[in-house]
């Protein structure tokens, strides 16, 4: 193979590799050549004609360019220049500059620079208003077609990036413009406003609304004033120099006023990484960049636009206390002073483990370090614990029983290298958007296969190559029984087995249950689905597997995540990049709430707490002895409070209350408490039962580190002041240590970090100092830094460096029955987190989606006599909720969907129970059977019209540029040049 | 046995206290910030002085109003030619040669001195005007012009 090409650009050579964009090489190679469309994320998308440069003897545009040997360019040539020009002649033709009164003019505007750079002092031709008014429709962002110079970005982002679709160019009207879905306002469109379209806009066509008058010194004047005030700059600044020596003043002064912040998303687990702009306490925008680690330049949502909550009225200013029918403010000395007493007699009457706590998956990892340090050397319980057990600890089961390391086996990158990539439980697009773009993209470009197992025909199903529906609770019987055709048949990986798997025969004998006829009795998946499936995972190089809650929240949840990485196993697919197990992680920090510590049964590093080496490494730290067995988990924790055993709690951001299964058995615990602190921002539905009430900050407010689901440790930095007497998680901890006699004196988090990385193996190296800006580390960490994208690369993490293969029964205890005849599914919305107590702060958000609603399936409403928008309850032998129905084919029989976004009468969890998956007390959320009750036969429905959910979707590949060739009117410049001269 | 509540009384800072916390954060920053401080005390003294502080507070608040006033006025067709011709002349002057030109004014300003001590009444006929070429003076002014309008002429 030819390692590299040698191209010749203006007589002096330069070595480019096969494959490689002309554009690609130039800008590598630090040639000037004026550029608008082209964006390095994005690739070359050919509409704007600023790149032409000639290619042996004829004139190109240097982006659509591929290099090859021997090629000859030249930039420098007058006909070369005059075809630039024409073309940035017809940009300016289509967008007015008005640098100094425009938002955008924030020093990153890409006409403004690249009509800077080539140094075009007059434009030839005057700017040409379009027939089309600002499109203000939605509630996220504005697009203003007399500003748009249809360059496509926004367009190929939308269908190639997010692949969701909704944006056009419609290339063949007079006036051709950007459209959304066959042409409708924003608002009503499919747009899932994750506002990638606004991110790489190369001008102020596409702004977000937060933008709009704020980020300007002059920018905030009414419409027929901000007209004037465009045509005296434009007077006054007569020629692009003078504008821009202004503009540029201008631009330069805002500096002055916008902080620039990188932080981390603090919502779902994929760990989006991005600028935040604000000012003062304004969050103007969110801005990725192309060297966000996890997202590249890609959002959802949620964290483009869903900070609102930072600023609510509801915030928490100062602690309060319980006093009768109230809680009154107190200051914090009152607060941490009374809650260190009452711990301290607690601790004294009944002793350690008298005490639970409960992590947060949305602290950081400093702050889970310091909450189990509470715990296990303050008070000296082992009882803590964080929600990834509501969620994530039986995947993590399933890994450690196998592969030995409790995290996905690669990166993002590595699912979208993948040949097949199977989706088991997940509803990807909506739970974790920006990784199930990659997913979609992969699909949709580069021929990557999706299989996708679930119950509901979310969009990913709708997507897949093969979309496949196990009876609920099923996955493990499918799982084991293709697992054992491919062995049977021969097709397993030997020389992988051989080499890097242990215990293959006695698993091979625990198979033989598993047959096909057995599968397609439990799963309902017939025989010959199966042995397709297992011919097309035995026959593909590269194998990812994704799943979610869909597998882990089940009596069998860590059996089942065992079954997959049984699978992953035998046909070889760990171990290289493109394959291995991911299990999604749900919440930005779940991944590292668990590897800090906040386990009952780990310290930081998933090291036990029974193992007497491991233990004397922290007494000896901490100066202290430390209980020596697993404590108890959230669930054990709630049972006992019940039992009278556990009489004090301390919950750090979590709304237990809500997110916990059987909530009325969860409240009902928290009554016969005799002392409860919770930390949050708000005052949540558990906070309503505290006897403290300590405000903490949220993410923006403080410096940290998160872990994302790739184990991707990544810092954030304080953009806000603190609001109020609020105060950061790991402050109050160390407050109330202190109060209670021991000083930690911690100045910065950077040293609570560096405290665990000289104590848990599996982060020795990390630093702050490695983390800086956008640099990320993948755990394990050696102690000279170097990190692991890729786990496994050299053996497993066992004595032997061989995995394990583990032996699986199945027996599932649960079915609908004639009273309780219907099976509740449940799970996520892309707008809205979890039990919504942050996304619905934002009026945007909540404009498009108001509230939860259950999915019925058409047959199963014409057998009830239902339609759209009727009132139903549903009750499961637990308790009930009621809720609005929306009819939809996304379910399917007897199975509804819920969405688990709601913390009023249609929380899923007072219908939830107290079964839980037997290896890890995960409760069994997804196992709710209930009957269902009419109460109003049809109204109006709890979808708006402007939900996404309603729009009309436009596929296609990028923005279909050949169409604008073709029309009429159009010349490529240097052509034109040629023929004029 | 904790009941669920939600209502929250707020803790009253009494107005002094607030007044005393303010107080002291002003008098750190005052006392970080001495020399900066007193120089803007001497600033805002001569401001005061000469009346621009009066004048710049009250365009100040009424910013919205003579923003609006002046854009809108000078937004006039009347003034277009007068705004293009504001930054033409700019261009124009950055063109110009200082040096020559200096050169070129200091003998018209010669000149201009010259005529104003001449008699008013003197006249100059036809020879006088041969005659005078013979003047170097005067010869140097004509040659000076004649190139003048040679390099005016130039394509």
């Amino acid at each position: 193979m030819q390692e590299h090409v040698i191209v010749t650009i203006n007589g002096v050579e330069y070595l480019a590799s096969p494959g490689q964009n002309l554009l690609d090489l130039m800008n590598d190679s630090e040639v000037s050549v004026p550029q608008i469309c082209y964006n390095e994320s994005l690739g070359p998308i050919q509409t704007c004609d600023t790149c032409m440069v000639e290619v042996d003897g004829e004139m190109v545009r240097a982006c659509g360019t591929t290099v090859h040997t021997a090629m000859n360019v030249n930039t420098t040539k007058d006909d070369v220049y005059d075809a630039q020009k024409e073309a940035l002649d017809r940009v300016l033709e289509k967008h007015e500059l008005y640098c100094t009164v425009c938002d955008y003019n924030n020093g990153t505007c890409e006409i403004h620079n690249t009509i800077a750079d080539f140094g075009l002092e007059h434009q030839s031709r005057p700017f040409q208003s379009k027939p089309y008014e600002v499109d203000r429709s939605g509630s996220f962002y504005r697009y203003d077609p007399d500003q748009c110079i249809l360059c496509g970005r926004c367009v190929e982002v939308c269908q190639d990036v997010q692949v969701n679709e909704t944006l056009l160019i419609d290339w063949e009207r007079e006036q051709p413009r950007v459209v959304w879905d066959n042409d409708v306002p924003i608002d009503q469109s499919s747009c899932v406003s994750c506002g990638q379209c606004v991110t790489v806009c190369p001008c102020n066509a596409l702004l977000e609304t937060s933008m709009e008058g704020e980020a300007g010194f002059m920018t905030d004047t009414k419409p027929g004033l901000l007209r004037s005030m465009i045509d005296v700059t434009k007077k006054v600044e007569s020629g692009n120099g003078p504008l821009f020596a202004i503009s540029d003043t201008e631009a330069a002064m805002r500096e002055e006023r916008i902080e620039k912040t990188k932080t981390v998303c603090t919502y779902c687990g994929v760990g989006c990484s991005f600028d935040v702009w604000t000012k003062d306490r304004k969050i103007l925008k969110v801005e990725p960049q192309k060297d966000s680690p996890a997202n590249g330049i890609s959002t959802c949502v949620k964290g483009k636009f869903g900070w609102d909550y930072v600023n609510s009225e509801e915030r928490l200013t100062k602690p309060l206390i319980r006093q009768d029918d109230h809680f009154k403010e107190v200051e914090w000395d009152e607060a941490l002073t009374y809650v260190a007493n009452r711990f301290r007699t607690i601790k004294e009457e009944k002793g350690s483990d008298a005490l639970g706590f409960i992590s947060s998956s949305k602290a950081t990892n400093e702050e889970s370090y310091l909450m189990q340090k509470l715990a296990r050397q303050v008070i000296g319980t082992n009882n803590i614990d964080n929600c990834s057990r509501y969620c994530q600890t039986p995947a993590t089961k399933g890994l450690f029983r196998t592969v030995g390391h409790g995290g996905d086996s690669g990166s993002i990158d590595d699912i979208a290298e993948a040949d097949l990539v199977m989706v088991i439980g997940s509803n990807t697009a909506e739970s974790h958007p920006v990784l199930g773009s990659r997913i979609k993209r992969s699909q949709k470009l580069f021929g990557q296969k999706l299989f996708v197992f679930d119950l509901r025909k979310h969009e990913m199903a709708q997507r897949a190559d093969r979309f496949i529906q196990p009876k609920s609770g099923t996955d493990l019987v499918w799982l084991s029984a293709v697992t054992k055709y491919i062995i049977d048949q021969g097709w397993e990986n030997r020389t992988f087995i051989d080499k890097w798997v242990n215990h293959f025969d006695t698993y091979k004998e625990s198979l033989e249950k598993f047959t096909l006829e057995y599968a397609e009795k439990i799963t309902g998946i017939s025989i010959d689905t199966l042995k397709e499936i297992a011919w097309e995972i035995a026959n593909v190089d590269k194998v990812a597997i994704c799943w979610a809650m869909g597998v882990t929240q089940h009596q069998l949840g860590s059996d089942t995540s065992t079954a997959i990485s049984n699978l992953l196993l035998v046909t070889g697919n760990y171990m290289r990049n493109g394959t291995g197990a991911y299990p999604l992680r749900g919440h930005n920090n779940v991944q590292g709430c668990s590897d800090f510590g906040s386990m009952p049964n780990f310290f930081p590093g998933y090291e036990s707490v029974e193992d007497d080496v491991v233990r004397d490494r922290y007494e000896e730290a901490w100066g202290t002895s430390l209980p020596g067995e697993t404590g108890k988990d959230n669930h054990e924790m709630i049972h006992a409070i019940h039992n009278g055993e556990l009489s004090s709690l301390y919950v750090l951001g979590e709304d237990t209350g809500i997110v916990d299964a059987n909530i009325n058995y969860v409240t009902a615990a928290f009554e016969k408490l005799d002392f409860f602190v919770v930390q949050d921002l708000f005052l949540t539905k558990t906070a309503e039962y505290a006897d403290v009430i300590l405000p903490a900050v949220p993410s923006l407010e403080k410096d940290g580190t998160f872990t994302n689901t790739e184990r991707r440790i990544q810092r954030l930095y304080q953009a806000l002041d603190t609001y109020g007497d609020a105060k950061p998680d790991w402050e109050i901890i160390m407050d109330i240590a202190s109060y209670m006699g021991t000083d930690w004196q911690y100045r910065h988090p950077s040293e609570i970090m560096d405290e665990a990385a000289s104590l848990a193996p599996l982060f020795a190296g990390v630093s702050y100092d490695l983390l800086k800006g956008y640099n990320s580390l993948q755990w394990p960490v050696d102690p000279n830094g170097k990190d692991t994208p890729l786990l496994y690369k050299d053996g497993f993490p066992f004595p032997d460096k061989k995995a394990r293969l583990y032996a699986l029964d199945f027996d599932l205890p649960y079915d609908t029955n004639e009273e309780y005849d219907l099976h509740v599914n449940n799970g996520r919305l892309l707008e809205h987190f979890h039990e919504g107590n942050m996304t619905y702060k934002s009026a945007a958000i909540t404009r498009k989606t108001p509230n939860a609603f259950i999915e019925v399936s058409p047959e199963l409403a014409k057998e009830r006599g239902i339609q759209e928008g009727a009132e139903v309850k549903l009750t499961s032998h637990t308790g009930s909720v009621t809720g609005m129905v929306h009819v939809t084919d996304r379910v399917r029989g007897k199975e509804l969907y819920l969405p688990l976004n709601d913390n009023g009468k249609t929380a899923i969890n007072l219908l939830t129970d107290n079964r839980v998956d037997k290896d890890t007390n995960t409760p069994a959320y997804k196992e709710v059977a209930v009957k269902m009750e009419v109460i109003k036969k049809k109204g109006k429905s709890p979808i708006p019209p402007n939900n996404f959910r309603r729009g009309n979707r436009q596929p296609q590949i990028s923005v279909n540029v050949e169409r604008k060739w073709q029309r009429a009117d159009y010349h490529m410049p240097g052509s034109q040049v040629k023929q004029d001269g | 046995m904790a009941k669920p509540i939600s209502t929250v009384k707020k803790l009253e800072i009494p107005e002094e206290t607030k007044h005393e916390q303010h107080l002291d954060e002003v008098t750190k920053a005052v006392s970080e910030n001495k020399e900066a401080i007193l120089k803007g005390i001497e600033l805002v003294s001569s401001l005061h002085e000469s009346g621009a502080l009066d004048f710049a507070n009250a365009l100040v608040k009424r910013r919205e109003d003579a923003l609006e006033n002046i854009i809108t006025e000078i937004n006039k067709e009347q003034y277009a030619s007068l705004l293009e011709n504001m930054s033409k002349l700019v261009l124009y002057i950055g063109e110009l040669n200082v040096d020559e030109l200096y050169y070129f004014t200091e003998r018209i300003n010669d000149g201009i001195h010259e005529a104003a001590v001449a008699s008013e009444d003197s006249q100059t006929s036809y020879l006088d005007l041969l005659r005078a070429l013979k003047d170097p003076q005067i010869n140097r002014s004509i040659t000076m012009l004649l190139n003048f309008l040679r390099g005016m002429g130039k394509e």
